[in-house]
């Protein structure tokens, strides 16, 4: 198990990194894809058999293909490079190393915060899912149905043609 | 709680009512609705319940802020009557997204759970998204739509960021147990908790543009419809603050010092970059743009005092920011229109010569936004710095006043603008349904000024 | 776990994966036959016994034919499209019940490789990333008709993944499980999911033939416009792995079909025979494969009696048809409990 674990961190880490590094943006999308992968299996690791399939049903199953679909016919062969100045190149990285520290900092602490809540190993599966989608949180899942209508009313703005 | 239902149902329903393709329905209908879930929401005043797995909370705080943003909107969809007048397309949809956007706006002045406040932020934005997009064929309102989607999403991707991380740290999305949480800790709260606070913090702030996260404002105003605008710069910002009092003036008090130092920050910083931003502008909407940053300081200012009538001043604040500034697009657009829709100030020339009631109406809410007696818009700053006073902030309480004063400057020049005569006068055409709202909007300023209201929040 | 039963599940997993290969490179020959036999010709009968080392022959070919990788091509992805195609065709066998459980000395083994309790999902996140093996190779052979291909492939399995997802939602409803192991066992005795969810098999039956990119669905690859879609510069046994993931997908979604429509390895009146558990089990695992070739034979049988869908038709039918119906199917379903469940 903890051989798998570093298995699959290497692999999202590594993965995670030539999302950014690589310049094609098809190898992106699949280095991103692969990243979603290793995901669902750290999900697998946990028990957590429901999200590691529906992480990847929706994410890589769904999102990434319109992605995909979007970078195919846009046909971004080549990544566009944009040059910056230098002064936004060292912001850039020296926000980003901040950034890098506060979150640093903030997870120093976790093995002591993860003593102290035991893994509960039906937390993934479907019907703790389930109970907990409509039992505690039934408002919240109800409501983001506003959202989804929002949107899609949005799509259909946006997409008709106005004669 | 029955109000949220009523309106998240009925924004479906005018959805729907955009089938019977007659537009003239669309705004009574949503008004009558807008005043059945008025009623709706006054009928739970002073019962205070939680809902839900107290997911929402129903008190006296949400009530006094729903219903003045139905107020606020319903003056909207007034104003809409006119403008989509000449909409061929999706006008129904236009009234349904504001509903839905109210929806969430419910949701943000009402939550206990962080999960519920996220939900809120985003049925809230994603409305705005769409309705900054809203004309299609027009390149900036392309780029304000994209560009609010974009950084939008961004202080989203934060803001979710630091609801794990605070979970991660108390295991809990309530407040209030999140609270007693922080308070065992006697002000040195572990750095995840910290982190995860902070990013909350950067999400809430991004939505009511407070420096220096406030980029998008000026640019997405500008962009957006007019209308949208005003809607943005109104219930938008009356929903941020109802939820940043929430979370900051009601759910973790007393701050601990790491957030009160940062907001002390962005108070001063949203003072001073959106005075001097404003000060060289020449575009109308940008203008309003920077000096909402400048009131959101003002805002901030009094969260920052964390005195109990904080929230009955926010509410003060915010509802006589949006009276003056409703009717303030009002005029702009009919200016606009005159003007063969160029934005820049010169467009209010010859304002007084030709229609001077509207001129001496837009010095009231001009003052009212500078913050000169006898409108209500002194009133409410004048408040805000007796709490900071009163609760020791004196140092950004005298930088404040400095800035209020800069900020008459910026706007008596529009002023300045509408009292000179035009080279080439064009005519000015107010439909009475919108010189009945500037009127209104016009008296109730100086009226609250001179009745302030505190409601028992 | 026990050494046996990983020998066991070792040996069945080799089982799955050859049985698997054998049906779809017969399927070939049937399609061929099944061909012939509607269009009152002859069919494959040169190789063998009535043509039956066909198949055979064909791969012999596949595989001796010479490999072409176009110069623009973009190699690995052109590599990888066709290995992701068969991957995930294969992939899918794994939570199929192929029987019930098998007794050997004391040791009870159950005839499925694993039992996931979200079984269902697993079989659809299968089909979900199978898109990326066509995708891929048709935007890597730098082709404008792959690229085509492989956009309607992408479009078509999205669209029809919507209302195959809702029609298995109602199947949930009605089993309670998502596991397909407890999904064959409630159907036994005659209580097949057909008879309870008519409207939802159909949509499933369509969607599932146009996940595989089947006719009247097999617009991806159409010949009279699109050359050969996604597998245009495809040669050798990288476009043998693209016929043949084709050919898996069939059986393994006729072998899914049957399994939650059709009571999977279920037969009537088995309980009446009196037989030993073991010998149950296996008519039941032949009676399975009845249900599956039968499916396939309807595979086929549709391929060559309709004609291909216009792709406007193909949108229009995913979205305005199956989608509503599966929605109201959904409906009905779960008012057709909530009422009974109020007595």
């Amino acid at each position: 198990m903890i051989f798998l674990f570093y298995l699959l961190s290497a692999i999202m880490i590594v993965c995670a990194l030539l999302v950014v590094f690589s310049r094609n943006p098809i190898n992106n999308v699949i280095y991103l894809i692969l990243c979603f992968i290793a995901m669902a299996g750290h999900y697998i690791l946990l028990n957590a058999q429901f999200l590691a399939v529906v992480h990847i049903i929706v994410y890589t199953g769904a999102i990434m293909v319109l992605f995909l679909f979007v970078i195919m016919l846009l046909n971004l062969n080549k990544a566009i490079i944009f040059r910056k100045s230098t002064v936004t190149r060292v912001s850039a990285v020296v926000t980003g190393g901040i950034f890098f520290l506060v979150l640093l900092a903030a997870t120093r602490q976790t093995f002591e915060i993860h003593a102290k809540y035991p893994f509960n190993s039906d937390i993934g599966l479907v019907s703790g899912i389930g109970k907990a989608l409509f039992g505690e949180f039934l408002l919240p899942f109800e409501i983001s149905s506003i959202l989804f209508i929002s949107a899609m009313v949005g799509a259909m703005m946006f997409g008709k043609k106005d004669e | 709680m029955s109000a949220l239902i009523f309106i998240a149902i009925f924004g479906i329903i005018v959805l729907y009512l955009g089938f019977a393709n007659n537009k003239a329905i669309l705004a009574p209908a949503a008004i009558g609705g807008l005043l059945i879930t008025m009623a709706l929401s006054i009928k739970d005043w002073g019962v205070g319940s939680k809902y839900f797995h107290d997911m929402i909370v129903v008190d006296n705080f949400s009530i006094a802020f729903n219903v003045s943003m139905l107020i606020i909107t319903i003056l909207i969809f007034l104003f809409g009557v006119n403008y989509y007048k000449r909409m061929e397309h999706h006008v129904a949809e236009q009234y349904a997204l504001m509903i839905f956007a109210l929806t969430g706006a419910f949701l943000m002045t009402s939550y206990s759970n962080l999960i519920m406040l996220f939900l809120g932020i985003e049925i809230l934005s994603i409305p705005l998204y769409i309705l900054a997009g809203g004309k299609k064929s027009s390149y900036r309102s392309n780029e304000a739509s994209f560009k609010y989607f974009l950084l939008g999403s961004f202080s989203t991707a934060f803001f979710l960021f630091g609801i794990a991380l605070v979970y991660g740290a108390s295991s809990t999305f309530y407040l209030p147990e999140i609270n007693t949480y922080i308070a065992q800790f006697n002000g040195h709260l572990p750095p995840m908790l910290m982190v995860g606070l902070l990013f909350i913090l950067i999400g809430v702030s991004f939505k009511v543009a407070v420096a220096p996260f406030h980029f998008w404002s000026p640019d997405v105003y500008e962009g957006a419809p007019t209308l949208v605008t005003a809607f943005m710069a109104t219930v938008v910002k009356t929903a941020g603050f109802a939820a940043f009092y929430r979370l900051l003036g009601m759910g973790l008090l007393p701050l601990p010092a790491a957030l009160e130092k940062t907001l002390w920050v962005m108070t001063g910083l949203s003072l001073l970059v959106g005075n001097l931003a404003a000060l060289k502008q020449s575009n109308f909407k940008r203008l309003l743009a920077y000096s909402a940053i400048v009131h959101t300081g003002f805002m901030l200012l009094a969260m920052l005092s964390q005195h109990d009538s904080a929230g009955s001043v926010l509410l003060y604040y915010t509802f006589v920011y949006s009276l003056a500034t409703i009717p303030l697009f009002i005029i702009f657009i009919h200016m606009k229109r005159s003007a063969k829709g160029l934005e820049d100030l010169v467009i209010f020339r010859g304002l007084y010569k030709q229609k001077p009631w509207v001129a001496v109406f837009m010095t009231i809410l001009l003052m009212s936004l500078a913050g000169l007696p006898p409108t209500s818009g002194f009133m409410a700053k004048y408040q805000v710095f007796t709490l900071a006073i009163s609760q020791g902030y004196i140092a950004i309480t005298i930088f404040a006043i400095v800035m209020a004063i800069i900020g008459v400057y910026y706007y008596f020049y529009v002023l300045r603008e509408a009292f000179t005569d035009s080279d080439e006068p064009n005519p000015i055409l107010i439909p009475f349904l919108n010189a009945a709202l500037i009127v209104v909007c016009g008296i109730a300023v100086v009226l609250l000024g001179l009745f302030t209201f505190t409601i028992p929040i | 776990m026990e050494l046996t039963t990983l020998l066991f599940k070792t040996i069945f997993l080799f089982i799955i994966l050859l049985v698997t290969l054998v049906v779809a490179m017969y399927s070939t020959y049937a399609e061929r036959k099944v061909a012939a036999f509607m269009q009152d010709r002859n069919g494959p009968n040169r190789a063998g016994p009535f043509g039956l080392l066909q198949p055979l022959a064909d791969g012999l070919k596949m595989f001796m034919k010479e490999e072409i990788i176009p110069l623009t091509a973009n190699k690995y992805l052109f590599i990888l499209g066709p290995s992701i195609a068969m991957t995930t065709a294969l992939l899918t066998g794994v939570v199929i019940p192929w029987g019930d459980t098998l007794t050997i000395g004391d040791h009870v083994y159950s005839l499925q490789m694993a039992d996931l309790n979200i079984g269902i999902l697993y079989v659809f996140a299968m089909v979900s990333i199978g898109v990326y093996g066509i995708m891929i190779g048709g935007w890597a052979s730098n082709n404008k008709y792959a690229l085509l291909g492989a956009i309607r492939a992408a479009s078509q399995m999205i669209s029809y993944e919507l209302a195959m997802g809702m029609s298995i939602i109602a199947l949930v409803l009605t089993t309670g499980s998502l596991s397909l192991h407890d999904i064959v066992a409630q159907q036994h005795g005659m209580h097949w999911n057909i008879f309870y969810q008519p409207l939802g098999f159909f949509i499933f039956l369509t969607c599932a033939f146009a996940e595989t990119n089947r006719a009247p669905f097999d617009l991806p690859e159409c010949e009279t416009e699109l050359i050969g879609g996604y597998h245009t510069e495809y040669s050798s046994m990288k476009l043998g792995f693209y016929l043949f993931a084709e050919y898996v997908n069939m059986f393994i979604s006729s072998a899914v079909i049957a399994t939650l429509y059709f009571g999977g390895y279920n037969m009537p009146f088995i309980d009446q025979l009196g037989l030993s558990s073991n010998a149950v089990t296996f008519i039941g695992m032949g009676f399975f494969f009845i249900k599956i070739f039968a499916f396939i034979f309807l595979f086929m049988w549709i391929r060559w009696t309709l004609p291909r869908f216009r792709y406007d038709q193909l949108m229009n039918m995913g979205w305005k048809g199956l989608i509503p119906l599966a929605i109201f199917n959904i409906l009905a379903t779960g008012a057709y409990y909530f009422f009974t469940s109020l007595k």
